[in-house]
């Protein structure tokens, strides 16, 4: 199995192909880990999983056009939206898509420093489920 | 002798709005793809609805436009009609 260096990344936000707006995606599974310690003979802690806890990272590159990122983000806030990302633009058993609804809960109209890009960095939990694709 | 007196409520339904409220679709004017789809493409309420997308933030941020409005037409009675 090959390394994968990440130049064809897809993201899209309530159904926008935002890809080439934005230059880091991280999606983050976690699930609670339950205790089921009980007396016995093993002197060890027994857990099993509970609730997932998911959420994903995306870094924007902001821009105000007609139809671009600030349009598109903006009227989700305190909304749910479908996202779906994938590590290249083509689908495959090998380039798996992750589809899932995040609560926008944060968002970054202006961000950033004299002579410096504009971006938005936000991360947003995830509600639901996340569905795994390979077609 | 006994009087019946019989009533016709007409109710407003939804295929009053013909096929174009059933028939609901979407150009797509944004430069960037949306639903895998690219300008100048149609989109159907149905397929928009299937991906879960927010339709009201897509129209907003000049993503997609509606392609027909429906109209209502009032409802005109006959003349002398009970």
């Amino acid at each position: 199995m090959a390394r994968i260096v990440l130049t064809d990344a897809k993201v899209t936000v309530n159904g926008v192909n935002l890809s080439d707006h934005i230059a880091s995606v991280s999606l983050a599974m976690s699930t609670d880990v339950i205790e089921t310690s009980a007396f016995s003979s093993a002197a060890a802690k027994t857990r099993v999983g509970g609730l997932q806890d998911n959420s994903v990272t995306l870094e924007f590159h902001q821009d105000f056009a007609t139809s671009n990122v600030e349009v598109t983000i903006y009227p989700l806030l305190g909304n749910t939206t479908t996202i779906v990302v994938s590590p290249t633009s083509t689908v495959s058993a090998t380039s798996p898509s992750y589809s899932f609804t995040a609560l926008v809960s944060e968002w970054t109209p202006l961000n950033g420093g004299v002579g410096e890009l504009a971006t938005a960095s936000v991360t947003w939990p995830i509600s639901g489920a996340i569905t795994k694709a390979t077609s | 002798m006994t009087r019946k007196a019989i009533f016709i409520y007409r109710t407003a339904t939804a295929s009053q709005f013909g096929d174009k409220e059933k028939q609901m679709s979407y150009t797509v004017t944004s430069d960037l793809e949306v639903c895998g789809k690219s300008k100048g493409d149609t989109l159907t309420e149905k397929e928009l609805l299937e991906a879960g997308v927010n339709i009201d933030a897509l129209v907003e941020g000049s993503h997609i436009k509606s392609d027909s409005t429906p109209s209502i037409k009032p409802v005109t009675t006959q003349e002398g009609a009970k």
